[in-house]
């Protein structure tokens, strides 16, 4: 945000390492509305993480783009000013665009302006009981007319409205609705995933006895259960730490190998698909990593995440075994090289030294980005992980042998 | 139940006390051989004795000063102020001693003493014996300020005053005293602070009353009822402490705060009510806090003038209206 003559420039912020874009969701004041320092002026979602965003200084807001558009980082989107009196002389929108803005926050607090009242030609007046319902609702209380003492907005007021427009709504529901927020993220990611990664998957049942029988054992042990996932994660990461070529991506200036190893879990919330990552799994304990799994779940679900929370992964694993799905093949959550889909386990027919068993199973379906991986090596990655699941002591051997 | 006036709750209230506790005794301008300026200790000298019904010096700060010492040491004085206007004669004694002694003293000194004294206009009394004082002392950490509006409620809050560790303002409003109610005969009938009385309920508007203004807030509230706008009506009781959940359960249901008192309308108590509810309730607030108060002028003897600047039954009326400025 940077100060010029007519006031402070909000600009959209660069909140993760690589973040380069964000949706403006919503702006939580009107064009020519005052603001309070501190006060919540928009909010952004970008990476599947909504995050509400306060204004840098008090003043009244001068829009420049407007909400449901996806913005690259740094460009302005409003200024902040101290007087109403500049609407003539705004620049352009791409005007603004080419000035440099710097992200630092400079803490000049901009005095508010002490007005005759005639002056305040766009302020609302409404009782702090009609804006709590309005805000409640969401609903907007521009444009009412207030019947309360000196012409302000009473509750009254704001409940007749709030009747006219569901009547409204009633009458005119719309066959289509355009997809919006989070959908419309997903929706993006997915079609880019899916159009530039030619991808292959392998698929492979393995036995599952051991994994079932290790995470009894910890239990026992610890009293807590341990979501496969942490195993999942774990063997996954272990096959990173013994096959570093896997663990590259490809980008626009061309292959980098990554040097940690962080691993991204699929979360279903009420939002939509959110994939919080857990960093550097390899330096991680089982409980560690299992722990850690449920606090950024938990953030996903509430949608709470932190932006770095989001982003920078290697891998993602998918599991949708809850869900009593046998098996499935994923779509790879670019610019990742891969994703691990997993099945439910459950007890099937499998050969067992030799003989034909009742045996606890698991379906695991790696999706991988062919162009940077060949499917020898990418079948010898998944077959590390399965021996890792298969012998999960072997997720600890390295650490005492 | 049984009826009499504020004056004679009063009378009755100091009387139980001091044949229960000898420690109580009362003392102040003429309220011995005179009977008290107002008639409210009539006859207590011949029950009670020169010792404990105690003609004083005119000088205030002398009987708050002697109150203070007497309450120090173990007694429980009702010291009479005649007037609260001359309260501002024993501020040094009232702010600096009486209010602070428990505290500077590390909680050593228990100061029992019960300042009685009258507020309000009685009719062209003008500008040094009409006054409404309650919030001269708000401001001061260690007085409670109570505020009777029925003839109940000064027995009941009277014998928590003395009966109480703590050091209390009793303002007795003067045009009150001949108001007659139902009081309980019953002797240890009190009325403990902090606990606002809801008079009348209604879901429109609260109409927070203090002193006489509640009975002039109920007769608002018939007029009202007549023109559709039912008003819960609230006597606080107690100024400090204020029973603030009682007026924000109101509020909350009313969405509308009226609040009347005689005393000047700038930093009076309704004031501290206000921003109380302004800080605590406001999203409850579906119009401005109104207070109805007197104006800010030195109270006028003229009849004609005390009535202009003195809050009345209609104000209180007009207030309530003025929250529906499209109703007729």
């Amino acid at each position: 945000m940077a100060e010029n003559k007519s006031g402070y420039t909000v600009v959209m912020p660069k909140l993760g390492l690589i973040m380069t874009e964000a949706l403006l969701v919503e702006w939580r004041r009107q064009d020519g509305e005052w603001i309070d320092k501190g006060e919540v002026l928009f909010t952004l979602e970008s990476d599947k993480s909504t995050l509400e965003i306060e204004s840098p200084a008090s003043g009244y807001v001068r829009i420049l783009v407007t909400a449901g558009k996806v913005v690259p980082v740094q460009t302005p989107i409003a200024i902040i000013e101290s007087t109403l009196e500049q609407t003539t002389s705004l620049p352009s929108v791409s005007e603004v665009a080419q000035q440099s803005v710097s992200l630092v926050s400079e803490q000049v607090a901009v005095e508010r302006h002490v007005v005759a009242k005639d002056s305040f030609p766009s302020f609302l007046a409404a009782s702090p009981r009609a804006r709590f319902l309005a805000r409640k609702a969401g609903i907007s209380l521009i444009g009412i007319a207030g019947s309360g003492p000196r012409g302000m907005i009473v509750a009254n007021d704001f409940s007749n409205v709030k009747q006219q427009w569901r009547s409204l709504r009633e009458t005119e529901s719309k066959p289509y609705a355009s997809l919006s927020g989070l959908r419309a993220i997903i929706a993006e990611r997915l079609t880019v995933g899916w159009r530039e990664r030619p991808q292959a998957t392998l698929s492979v049942e393995l036995d599952a006895s051991n994994l079932v029988s290790a995470r009894q054992q910890i239990e026992l042990e610890t009293g807590r259960k341990v979501s496969y996932n942490a195993f999942l994660m774990l063997a996954v990461a272990r096959t990173f730490v013994e096959q570093p070529h896997v663990n590259i991506r490809l980008t626009e200036k061309g292959l980098v190998q990554l040097q940690e190893i962080n691993i991204g879990l699929a979360v279903d919330t009420p939002r939509g698909l959110m994939v919080p990552v857990i960093k550097n799994v390899d330096k991680k304990e089982l409980l560690e990593i299992d722990q850690e799994i449920q606090q950024v779940a938990r953030r996903a679900l509430e949608g709470k995440s932190l932006p770095d929370e989001l982003t920078n992964g290697s891998f993602t694993i998918t599991n949708l075994g809850a869900y009593g799905v046998d098996s499935f093949a994923p779509i790879i959550n670019p610019p990742e090289i891969g994703i691990l889909a997993v099945g439910r386990i459950a007890q099937r027919p499998f050969v067992f030294n030799g003989q034909l068993a009742v045996r606890e199973t698991m379906i695991l379906s790696f999706a991988f980005d062919h162009r940077l991986l060949d499917g020898a090596p990418a079948a010898r990655f998944l077959q590390r992980v399965v021996q890792l699941i298969e012998r999960p002591i072997l997720l600890y051997s390295h650490r005492f042998i | 139940m049984r009826e009499i006036s504020y004056s004679e709750a009063i009378r009755e209230a100091m009387c139980e006390e001091m044949r229960r506790d000898p420690t109580v005794f009362l003392m102040g301008e003429d309220v011995g051989v005179f009977g008290g300026v107002w008639g409210v200790s009539h006859d207590m000298l011949a029950e009670f004795g020169e010792e404990r019904v105690r003609d004083t010096p005119i000088s205030e700060i002398a009987i708050i000063g002697a109150g203070l010492g007497a309450a120090m040491m173990g007694m429980r004085p009702i010291a009479e102020i005649m007037f609260g206007d001359f309260l501002m004669c024993a501020g040094d004694q009232i702010v600096n001693q009486v209010a602070k002694a428990r505290f500077m003293s590390g909680g050593k000194a228990q100061v029992p003493l019960t300042i009685r004294v009258t507020t309000g206009a009685p009719g062209s009394a003008a500008a040094q014996h009409s006054q409404s004082p309650e919030s001269w002392f708000m401001n001061i950490p260690g007085l409670k300020i109570v505020v009777p509006a029925t003839p109940a409620d000064a027995k009941g809050l009277l014998k928590t005053a003395i009966r109480g560790e703590d050091p209390v303002i009793f303002l007795e409003h003067k045009m009150l005293y001949g108001e007659v109610g139902p009081v309980p005969e019953d002797e240890n009938f009190v009325v403990p602070f902090g606990q606002a009385n809801i008079i009348r309920e209604g879901k429109d508007v609260t109409i927070v009353g203090v002193s006489i203004m509640v009975k002039k807030a109920l007769q608002a509230a018939d007029v009202l009822a007549k023109e559709g706008i039912e008003a819960e009506v609230i006597d606080v009781r107690t100024l400090v402490p204020l029973d603030r959940e009682t007026l924000i359960r109101s509020v909350a249901k009313t969405n509308h705060v009226i609040i009347a008192h005689e005393a000047h309308k700038r930093a009076g108590p309704g004031a501290e009510i206000a921003a109380m509810l302004a800080e605590d309730a406001v999203e409850y607030l579906d119009g401005p806090i109104v207070r109805v108060a007197a104006k800010n002028v030195p109270l006028p003897y003229s009849p004609v003038l005390e009535n202009y600047v003195l809050p009345n039954v209609n104000d209180i009326v007009e207030a309530a209206k003025s929250f529906w400025p499209g109703k007729a």
